[in-house]
């Protein structure tokens, strides 16, 4: 796990110093080594800060260089699978110096080329020079889970694991004037939206193949699911599935430094934790965050599992005053807006404290096996697809902007059904809050409805559900806070449930097979059940629950106005979820990180 | 771009033209999902479809209730740029489609026999309109044109078979000891193998050839055996039977039956030599199944076999009329000296390959 950025400039070549501040905006997620390459036929630079796994060793040094020093990279992530591919390359004869993945993703392109991207589960963002065809690869994993930003103009590149690296590059670098209005209605950046313009992330699963030196770019994507379903069998789903996690964890625990795991008290963590006492009996270490106000605890299920599995288990206590000391550092911390991310950043801060390098965390289960409440509302969307559009324009009448939502359903597709379900202002209220017209807004939605694939308003409801809030929520939200706030903290978090032959598995399962309305998650319940107490799967689903209701009161936006007046009063009488707050707030903040009071 | 396919059966069935579309179908959602077009199938035969292959949300099967079959593909043909016609026994339809709306792309798929010859009526005048023809192989281009010059050679594009994108390339090419103690056979012991269905009205398979071919066989490998797997009807299991009678064969031959998907790729394993030196095949999946599980293969030089063993590069061709052509290839394909299946199975799937397939699906929508 580290952190990447590079340039390639035809106009002025790249100088150490512009290469080493974009590297080092990021020190924070490479602490323990750093390196500069800087290429003599062409313009280009990389940066490179390291976090290392996998052969401590300086081995592990990167930019890395093949034999013939034609092959450079630079590496963020980890290849899960690289010893059994290392071995396949140790038969045709390459020969290894040392002990790290990124080396056999050297020569696994050396030996297929780009086709080896195939080949790897694992989490990743790469750069790679191949002198040999003069090309430069930016590749990204299956599921998105390690950041790749780019920016490809007319004769010069920039990327980088961060935003905030391009922010050095020019630090008058011209902000994207709508994110702003994404934000409010999304509670995120939905991808390919960030604050900067021009500066967009690589999508997921994709290689981007980059001739040099004409800079000419091409898309090859390695890895699309494409929702057939050979699997219509309760038994053999359920089966497969407990081999498939089972393995995963397995996979997830490969590490030479300290590694343990988030432990809320809800089903994934639970079970994960279950499963990793399998794998490493007496080196369990757990830990888990809590609050001085009881109805946010889950110390009752998490001591069910310590004494389930004998954890190594520490309980950090949040309090207020934590909260509002660690603002300006959550605020640093958080690469690009978002509405959630601070439970993040408290539970990365003290798995270091705890002396973990890396942890393993459940994000993904309640995507991929059904865990929230979207998907059980599918039979109100399709209801609401026979309605004619111009219907949900008379939604405009409601005076609170919940119900103003339900307009979101007029726009028939996947983005109108998650904005509905996950949306956090009403067009109308958004335009408000930012001085703008509703119309403004309503051009930015049709312009966004390309991103959402037609492809989805021809799969099973609950699958289509299951794609936005893979695609949407987990992608822009969830895998954003977590890859941000943990490295901030020189942490590694480490998703199983995005195992890539877990994810293929699970979308090769019929949906009547894998969701039950009744019952979320039901397919995990089956397939673990009896390993795990029953407590932990029959209870009501928490989340990660922060008491920030409260602490938010304590934050002002800059600067005085009726918007942010009216919006202090609602979180005052609770009219306004906290994160709807804190999303606005974050609005009226400059995209320099500062304090906001 | 919206496309349309129709089509007879892919999952009520098991034969050629039935994987021919199950990877068909399977394709054209891959490209969907891909971004790359729209695409619905409607089905005469099937009632439903199996989603492994293709979306419940974007079929629609009649069952054989074949007239609301054509009203519903005429009525729905209005919404899509592209309809695909599965098989000129659709022709009507395919007509009905280009009359109505005469700025769609028609295009019609051709998988052999079907068209060998010179067709008249409605398919005389699909074959005339369609804007593309899509034929299995060269082999099956040449007989269209051969029999029906109206038919410009410039709109037929050749679009070869493939493997079903579910069977599963094995990794080891070990004979399976199971099924060797299942029928009685030891790990040594030469087997040839046909995999086809057996019809009395089809006579061109050339089995009955290697039958004949057996008692010449086991003077030079007297512990040879050839197996037949494929359903027979009741006619030609007793004209089988009659010639293993005749030659007097019965300890050295063995009808299997039906195999189900579930053991074909390990039957395929049990070969040494693959054989099936047909006269009428459009292209034959069974040998790039064959080969995609590294077995030897012989095929028949007469018809679009050829093309599936790359003009001879991936195996023996022979003319399924010459027995002793037949018995020295056999002889000749068991000795073989210079034998490695792993680059058999790559050339395969390099060449005919469901990615292969589908890229070059994509490239023919897309012009």
């Amino acid at each position: 796990m580290c952190r990447i950025s590079g340039i390639v400039n035809f106009e002025f070549s790249p100088s150490v110093e512009v290469i080493t501040s974009m590297r080092d905006s990021m020190k924070h997620g490479g602490p323990d080594d750093s390196g500069i390459y800087q290429d003599t036929d062409f313009p280009l630079a990389f940066g490179f800060r390291r976090l290392s796994f996998q052969d401590l060793s300086p081995l592990g040094h990167q930019p890395m260089m093949d034999v013939s020093k034609k092959i450079v990279l630079i590496f963020n992530g980890e290849i899960y699978n690289f010893k059994e591919i290392r071995r396949e390359l140790e038969q045709k004869n390459y020969h290894f110096k040392s002990a790290s993945d990124s080396e056999v993703i050297i020569y696994a392109y050396i030996e297929w080329g780009r086709e080896c991207f195939r080949r790897f589960n694992g989490m990743f963002a790469l750069a790679l020079l191949d002198k040999r065809n003069n090309k430069l690869i930016l590749a990204r994993d299956h599921a998105g889970i390690k950041p790749l930003y780019y920016s490809l103009q007319k004769d010069k590149l920039y990327f980088a694991s961060e935003v905030r690296a391009f922010k050095k590059v020019d630090p008058h670098w011209p902000e994207n004037s709508d994110w702003r209005k994404y934000f409010l209605l999304f509670g995120h950046l939905p991808e390919p939206v960030t604050t900067l313009e021009g500066v967009i992330p690589l999508p997921k699963g994709t290689v981007l193949e980059i001739d040099l030196p004409s800079l000419k770019a091409n898309f090859h994507r390695f890895f699309t699911l494409y929702y057939n379903y050979p699997i219509i069998d309760k038994k053999e789903a359920v089966a497969k599935i407990h081999k498939a996690l089972s393995n995963a964890v397995e996979r997830h625990l490969i590490s030479d430094a300290p590694i343990g795991l988030f432990l809320s008290g809800g089903l994934d963590s639970s079970l994960l934790t279950i499963l990793a006492k399998r794998v490493i009996p007496n080196n369990l270490h757990t830990l888990s965050i809590i609050f001085e106000n009881e109805i946010y605890s889950e110390k009752y299920y998490q001591d069910i599992i310590i004494e389930a599995t004998g954890a190594n288990h520490r309980s950090y206590l949040v309090t207020e005053r934590d909260f509002q000391d660690c603002l300006p550092d959550i605020l640093d911390a958080m690469d690009q807006p978002s509405s959630d991310g601070i439970n993040s950043y408290f539970i990365s801060k003290y798995a270091r404290e705890y002396g973990l390098k890396a942890a393993l965390s459940g994000l993904g289960a309640d995507e991929l096996f059904g865990g929230y409440n979207s998907f059980n509302r599918t039979g109100l969307i399709t209801s609401a697809h026979r309605i004619p559009a111009f219907m949900f324009k008379a939604a405009s009448i409601f005076p609170d902007d919940r119900r103003q939502k339900i307009k979101f359903l007029g726009l028939k597709d996947g983005l109108g059904e998650y904005l509905f379900n996950r949306g956090f202002f009403a067009p109308s209220t958004v335009a408000k809050l930012l001085n703008c017209t509703v119309e403004e807004i309503d051009r930015l939605l049709a312009k966004m409805q390309g991103t959402v694939p037609i492809f989805i308003e021809k799969l099973l409801p609950v699958e289509r559900v299951s794609y936005l809030e893979r695609n949407l929520y987990m992608q822009n939200q969830l895998l954003k806070d977590t890859d941000y706030m943990s490295m901030w903290h020189g942490l590694e978090v480490r998703v199983p449930f995005l195992d890539r032959e877990l994810m293929e598995l699970v979308y090769s399962i019929h949906p009547d097979v894998r969701y039950n309305s009744n019952i979320p998650k039901a397919l995990l319940i089956q397939a673990f059940g009896a390993e795990m107490p029953e407590e932990i799967w029959r209870r009501p689903k928490q989340g990660f629950s922060f008491p920030l209701e409260q602490w938010m009161k304590q934050i002002v936006p800059r600067g005085s106005s009726h918007n942010a007046d009216t919006m202090r009063h609602g979180l005052e009488n609770g009219n306004i979820h906290w994160s709807r707050y804190w999303s606005y707030v974050l609005t009226q903040r400059e995209t320099s990180p500062e304090r906001l009071r | 771009m919206k496309v349309l396919f129709l089509y007879l059966k892919a999952f009520s069935f098991t034969g050629g033209i039935e994987k021919f579309n199950r990877s068909f179908l399977k394709a054209l959602h891959e490209l969907s999902v891909d971004g790359f077009m729209d695409a619905d199938a409607i089905s005469a035969y099937d009632k439903q479809t199996d989603e492994k292959y293709f979306p419940h949300p974007r079929f629609v099967g009649h069952g054989g209730g074949r007239p609301l079959f054509v009203l519903n593909a005429l009525v729905r043909s209005f919404r899509y740029k592209t309809v695909i016609i599965g098989h000129i026994n659709l022709a009507i339809v395919g007509n009905l489609i280009k009359r109505f709306n005469p700025s769609i792309r028609l295009i019609l798929i051709t998988h052999g026999i079907e068209v060998w010859q010179t067709v008249t009526g409605a398919k005389r005048q699909l074959l005339e309109q369609a804007d593309v023809i899509l034929a299995v192989s060269n082999f099956t281009k040449g007989k269209i044109v051969e029999h029906n010059p109206s038919v410009s050679k410039d709109k037929i594009l050749v679009f070869p078979n493939t493997i079903d994108p579910y069977f599963k390339s094995p990794t080891s090419f070990r004979k399976p000891d199971y099924l060797l103690r299942r029928y009685g056979l030891t790990l040594q012991q030469p087997v040839l193998l046909t995999v086809t269905r057996l019809a009395f009205t089809e006579k061109y398979k050339g089995y009955d050839k290697v039958i004949e071919s057996v008692p010449a066989l086991l003077r030079m490998n007297p512990s040879l055996q050839y197996v037949i797997c494929g359903k027979a009807d009741d006619d030609e299991k007793s004209r089988i039977d009659e010639l293993i009678k005749e030659n007097a064969v019965g300890q050295a031959v063995k009808l299997l039956g039906f195999i189900e998907d579930a053991e074909l790729i390990d039957h395929y394993l049990l070969a040494d030599v693959f054989v099936l030196q047909s006269k009428k095949e459009g292209f034959g999946i069974v040998f790039i199944e064959a080969l995609a599980c590294g077995r030897k293969v012989i095929a028949g030089s007469k018809d679009g076999s050829v093309e599936a063993l790359l003009h001879g590069e991936l195996g023996r061709l022979v003319d399924p009329d010459n027995g002793k052509e037949l018995i020295k290839a056999i002889e000749d394909m068991l000795h073989l000296a210079d034998y490695d299946p792993l680059a058999l199975q790559q050339k395969v799937t390099s060449a005919f390959g469901f990615l292969t397939y589908k890229e070059r699906l994509r490239h023919y929508l897309a012009d």
